[in-house]
């Protein structure tokens, strides 16, 4: 006779293993021989269905850190520190096993939708690769079709015609949801984003984090976003760690590291954003520049640049310690200075709005109707706009608006179709005398975006800046190549040095120097602070303005960045698909904008 | 701001840019101002190259004669030594007229643009299929051409690469911010062509020059090889390699010594042009 | 275009693969065929033109060597009677647009003339030369120094910066430039005079003998242009592997093998298939050294004897073998390419 035994068994809730979990990640690079570490002892922890983000500026070492998570880092990098994926221990697995795990367990998108796809296949073809059935063989053709289509709708993608397009046909929002949706078209516990919005428009950036948002709860697919921006960081994290110099500086969830940083770092990167909903008087910025791998200082790695510093800092390496629940930030002084910091990050909230600067006076620079086809296409159709002496007038769209070519055009670089461009009273022409030529010249100058190649990479920054101001005069070229150099801040020794020895923003402001070499009344500014880091954008926003002030100059500043509008423009255009669709004065057009489209525009800047 | 600031370029090892070794370089560099010496120095020949004497003919190396004699009892070391000026000098010319030329008109078309680019385009574009090589050996072999022909031919077929090049290099150029700045500064094209686009072209103009000079070389050569271009008895590597060739069992080495250094040569610049094509290349990338 | 809510996967997606888009599909496919067929015969006809404009000069140009062709046919001794013969035998003092037209339109029903120094048809010893040595030779070298190159050039590639990367590049840059008579010479020296492995002269007596004699007139070329296609290669595929496609592709877990054939290999398609264009034109000039030195009947040996012997009909009919081999291969290029990069075509269709 069998007794039945029942057991009850007590079950133990248990907490399911976080979807990521990385112990002391150490990137070293091998140069002349010796290791220099990229990052330093990383601790990250990422739950199932969570959202963090790293943030960084350049030289944070955040991306390595993303390739480092894949083991995907390039030859000469060598990579230390436990990476555990769903609890499984991965270091020490083969090439073939990590094989196995990537696409299933952890993903990758990247930043550039572009060059992230093969341009020789069509997105439904380079989507089915990695498609497989239930039985783990390959679909065959009516399945993977269904499939494909399928996984482009869980993208937002409606459109099953897009499967046949190759990836150059799509738009760049198009073409990162094509990458998302190969990303996860395994479901992986983890997805790494590495940047993937920096290279799109505000309003198709707003749309990709809100997919990247849903997938958390439709997928349960873990997010790991690394980005620059602290607005794109806070509108779609959870929690937030902070990189700088290859360490981890602060972590702690969204709203405590915005209202309570406690590194000196967080609390003036806070305050160097520039708010978006009030023109300060001044943009924080942050002195000095981040020291690269191999330079960094034993002891805390932004004492250098950091006001609250004490001889104590300098002495030893810096732990990260726990300076609250679930919160800790890198800095011994976190106690004392803590009210501080919270000033400092409060700062840009509480500074008042102060008015613009401009003094209304007559017009440089008026088009009429100005107009530029190429071919069949439109880039810019019949922009009426006018700027004034002393005042600083924004041109701001998103790609494929039109904005750089008006800007082209107001400088000659660019002849309109039709309509007319009159700068200095000269009409802009083919065909223009040595005299009217030298007049546009001397009214208005450029300064341009990309930092790297803004400056011949050959020619020292003494014999660009020459360069320009033989034109005016021959006389005392040293003279006033010093003293460019000193309005932009920058010391005259300067001169003798080569554009790869500066930093990016350094070779801004030779531009700008450059810009000024003629005396121009009126300086375009095509997104000159684009590509830089939020502090370093600040100081040049703060010479800018200072300029403004100091040569009664005017700017036609070209960005798609509203918050930067706002600081430093005192009237403003809209542009869309080559119209003006909006204008008037920066502050009411900010606050009580009529059209929809700036209305868009608005809504969809991630804030903070 | 990506990363590539702070990870090393892959191909960036200890020894710069590319995958030689400076070994490989160094060696090269030794053999071209080995052959140098022989142009400025011809000198230092033991013998007069084009002394005929009968009754030594043929004889193998020995101590009057380090590499033996050829058929007509010349001294092959002397001759050797003597061919480095043709061998030397010929592909020289002929490189510097391509990169000049090439140069010239590339930037012009890169520049330019419109219907200048585009009508230069089309004739590159054709005579870039013709083989300059083989038309020189049928035009030079026809008409009975001499030396001059052959380099003519030479260079107008041998333009369409260097064009292409620097044409690309150009456009590529154009469209930088620094050459519009210098543009919106007011600088003239012409000088905007000669002190902003030429330096930045600097180490690629180099490279080609190596490049054009080695397959100069290979060209000229072959025909002196084929017994075209150069006149009889004229002591050039090909030419010798043609001549000697039939009695290449009674002295092997009035064939081969001229062989062995053509070939030197030829893989020395193109080991140097390689080098300073890929250190050009790899500047490019880290932009 | 606004974001869609993924509460439930889309139910229409049975209905999206459904006939419309299966006909849309279709004609996508339909216009590119007729696009690839538009290009060819374009291409045709500027073919045409271009071998009209070659021929015109190269028959100028031999009209134009010095004496007239009747001359280089009878020798510099001749007596005016002679040479008075000769111009009426071949009608030399027809005017020369009816020569040329005489010559092109017999040229396209195959009859290329009759050879001075052979006195047979040029047609035929053309063709006895081609099938004989030349095509096979080409064939052999073309199909070999792809190939191994490519697959050097990969390996090369793959492991770039180590050792075995830097030995291949060390060793075929030696190889890509050494001048082909230099190593021709010095290959029959060693291993046909010397070591007496193969045969260095002539082309043997048909089938596995002619092969047999094939070989090192094979290898000579071949060290020239398996060097050279490794370097080609090498350069391509390292640049695929630096791009984000391939990290993308390995992040998301693509088998190595997918990722060999989509993304390495058709990356480097274009370059790979005008590269091997560019084998062929050149193992053309190399023939010529090639048969010299090996004394092989082939058509670069008719050519340089041709050359010599100031045989105008052979030399006429070869150089046009030779031009519309080089139309015909560049023709074949460019629309290969076509095929294979859909920016070109859908560039072109943009331009239609």
């Amino acid at each position: 006779m069998t007794t039945a035994i029942t057991m009850t068994t007590t079950t133990t809730t248990t907490i399911a293993p976080p979807a990521l979990e990385v112990r002391g990640l150490t990137v070293t690079a091998q140069r002349d021989g010796h290791p220099v570490p990229i990052t330093e002892d990383l601790d990250l922890t990422v739950a199932p269905g969570e959202a963090v983000a790293i943030v960084g500026e350049s030289g944070s070492g955040k991306s390595v850190t993303a390739k480092a998570l894949m083991r995907l880092l390039p030859m000469g990098l060598t990579v230390d520190g436990a990476v555990h994926l769903g609890g499984r221990d991965t270091t020490g697995f083969t090439e073939r096993r990590m094989r196995r795990l990537r696409g299933t367990e952890i993903s990758m998108v990247m930043q550039d939708p572009f060059t992230m796809l093969n341009p020789m296949e069509t997105c439904g073809a380079q989507l089915a690769v990695t498609l497989t059935g239930p039985d783990g063989r390959r679909l065959s053709g009516a399945r993977r079709r269904e499939e494909v289509v399928r996984r482009l709708a869980e993208v937002g993608i409606t459109d099953p015609a897009v499967a046949d397009k190759y990836p150059f046909e799509l738009s760049g929002g198009m073409r990162q949801r094509v990458g998302i949706a190969a990303a996860i078209s395994r479901n992986p516990r983890v997805i790494i984003a590495d940047e993937p919005t920096t290279a799109l428009d505000v309003t198709t950036q707003k749309e990709i984090l809100d997919l990247l948002n849903s997938l958390r709860t439709t997928h349960r697919i873990a997010v790991v976003l690394i980005t620059h921006d602290l607005g794109v960081a806070f509108s779609l994290c959870d929690r937030v760690y902070v990189m700088y110099a290859g360490q981890i500086v602060e972590t702690a969830d969204a709203s405590t590291l915005m209202d309570q940083p406690k590194h000196p770092y967080t609390a003036s990167l806070l305050a160097a954003d520039p708010p978006i909903d009030r023109r300060v008087e001044k943009l924080a910025s942050i002195p000095g520049s981040v020291p690269p791998p191999g330079r960094r200082p034993a002891a805390c790695r932004f004492a250098p640049r950091c006001e609250w510093a004490v001889d104590a800092c300098r002495e030893r390496p810096i732990e990260l310690l726990q300076v609250g629940e679930d919160h800790a930030a890198r800095c011994i002084r976190f106690a004392e200075i803590g009210d501080g910091l919270q000033a400092l990050a409060m700062a840009r909230r509480d500074q008042p709005h102060t008015g613009s600067l401009a003094v209304p006076a007559a017009p440089v620079i008026t088009t009429r109707d100005a107009r530029r086809v190429y071919g069949e296409k439109v880039a810019v159709a019949g922009a009426t706009i006018e700027v004034r002496r002393g005042e600083s007038v924004g041109i701001v769209g998103e790609s494929g608006s039109g904005k750089t070519t008006l800007a082209r055009m107001l400088v000659g670089l660019t002849l309109p179709s039709s309509g007319s461009v009159q700068v200095g009273g000269v009409e802009l022409s083919s065909r223009l005398s040595r005299a009217d030529r030298d007049r546009v010249r001397s009214t208005v100058q450029m300064a341009f975006q990309d930092p790297s190649s803004t400056l011949n990479p050959s020619r020292s920054v003494g014999s660009t800046l020459r360069e320009a101001l033989r034109l005016v005069s021959l006389e005392k070229l040293d003279e006033r190549t010093a003293e460019l150099l000193e309005l932009v801040g920058l010391p005259p020794d300067y001169a003798k040095r080569m554009p790869a020895q500066l930093s990016g923003g350094e070779r801004q402001r030779v531009a700008i120097a450059r810009g000024l070499a003629r005396d121009p009344d009126v300086l375009v500014c095509d997104e000159v602070v684009s590509a830089l880091d939020v502090s370093v954008q600040a100081h040049i926003l703060n010479l800018l303005r200072d300029l403004q002030t100091k040569l009664g100059i005017g700017y036609v500043f070209i960005t798609h960045d509203l918050a930067v509008v706002r600081q430093i423009t005192d009237r403003v255009y809209v542009m869309r698909r080559g119209e003006i669709v909006e204008s008037g004065p920066t502050d009411q057009v900010l606050d009580e904008p009529r059209d929809d489209y700036t209305r868009s525009l608005l809504a969809s800047v991630p804030s903070h | 701001m990506t990363a590539t600031s702070v990870i090393p370029a892959v191909r960036r090892t200890r020894w710069g840019v590319g995958s030689l070794p400076p070994v490989t370089v160094t060696i090269a560099l030794v053999i071209l101002a080995g052959v140098i010496v022989m142009v400025l120095f011809p000198g230092i020949a033991p013998l007069d190259p084009d002394r005929i004497d009968a009754a030594a003919a043929l004889q193998g190396p020995s101590a009057a004669h380090w590499l033996g004699t050829d058929e007509l009892g010349r001294d092959v070391l002397s001759r050797v030594i003597a061919g480095a000026r043709t061998a030397f000098l010929a592909p020289l010319g002929l490189a510097t007229g391509i990169v000049a030329l090439s140069l010239t008109i590339g930037l012009i078309a890169g520049y330019a643009g419109g219907w200048v680019d585009t009508f230069i385009g089309r004739i590159v574009d054709v005579l870039y299929a013709v083989p300059a090589l083989l038309v020189a050996i049928v035009v030079v072999g026809v008409t009975g051409g001499g030396f001059v022909m052959a380099i003519v031919i030479l260079t107008i077929f041998g333009l369409p690469s260097s064009t292409r090049l620097f044409r690309a290099a150009a456009m590529e150029r154009v469209r930088l911010p620094y050459i519009e700045a210098a543009r919106t500064v007011g600088t003239s094209p012409v000088r905007i062509l000669f002190t902003q686009m030429l330096p930045t072209l600097r180490p690629l103009i180099v490279a080609t020059l190596f490049l054009q000079f080695t397959y100069g070389l290979i060209e000229v050569s072959t025909l002196s090889f084929l017994g075209l271009g150069v006149p009889p008895g004229a002591s050039d590597w090909g030419r010798m390699m043609f001549e000697n060739r039939a009695s290449i069992s009674a002295n092997a080495w009035a064939t081969i010594a001229p062989g062995v250094l053509l070939v030197l040569l030829a893989v020395s610049t193109n080991v140097v042009g390689d080098w300073l094509y890929n250190r050009y290349e790899a500047k490019e990338r880290q932009r | 275009m606004s974001f869609s809510s993924v509460k439930e996967p889309a139910p229409m997606s049975l209905a999206a693969a459904g006939p419309d888009a299966l006909d849309h599909r279709r004609a996508v496919r339909w216009s590119e065929v007729r696009l690839i067929a538009t290009v060819i015969a374009k291409r045709l006809l500027a073919g045409v033109v271009v071998l009209f404009i070659v021929t015109v000069l190269i028959f100028l140009f031999i009209h134009a060597a010095p004496g007239g062709p009747e001359v280089a046919i009878a020798g510099l001794d001749a007596t005016p009677e002679q040479l008075a013969a000769i111009r009426e035998l071949y009608r030399l003092d027809d005017p020369l647009p009816v020569q040329y037209w005489t010559y092109i339109s017999s040229a396209l029903t195959g009859d290329l003339g009759t050879s001075f120094m052979l006195r047979e048809p040029v047609a035929d010893a053309i063709g006895r030369a081609l099938s004989g040595v030349t095509i096979p030779l080409i064939i052999i070298t073309w199909t070999t120094a792809l190939v191994f190159g490519v697959s050097l050039g990969y390996i090369s590639a793959r492991k770039r910066g180590q050792l075995l990367d830097r030995t291949i590049v060390g060793i075929t840059v030696v190889g890509a430039t050494a001048p082909m008579f230099a190593t021709g010479l010095l290959i029959s020296t060693v291993f046909g005079v010397q070591l007496r492995w193969f045969p260095f002269f002539g082309s043997g007596s048909g089938g596995l003998d002619t092969l047999y004699h094939l070989v090192l007139p094979a290898l000579t070329m071949v060290i020239v242009m398996l060097a050279s296609t490794t370097r080609i290669s090498r350069v391509r595929f390292a640049q695929v592997l630096e791009e984000d496609q391939y990290a993308f592709a390995k992040a998301r877990g693509v088998s190595p093998r997918a990722i060999f054939g989509r993304i390495i290999f058709r990356n480097s398609a274009v370059q790979l298939i005008t590269w091997a264009g560019s084998v062929i034109v050149g193992l053309m000039t190399g023939l010529i050294i090639v048969e010299q030195i090996y004394s092989l009947p082939g058509i670069g040996s008719l050519l340089i004897t041709a050359i010599g012997s100031r045989d105008i009909p052979m030399i006429q009919g070869i150089t046009l073998v030779i031009a519309v081999a080089i139309v015909l291969v560049t023709i074949i290029v460019d629309v290969l390419c076509i095929i294979v990069d859909p920016r070109i075509r859908r560039g072109m269709e943009a331009d239609a």
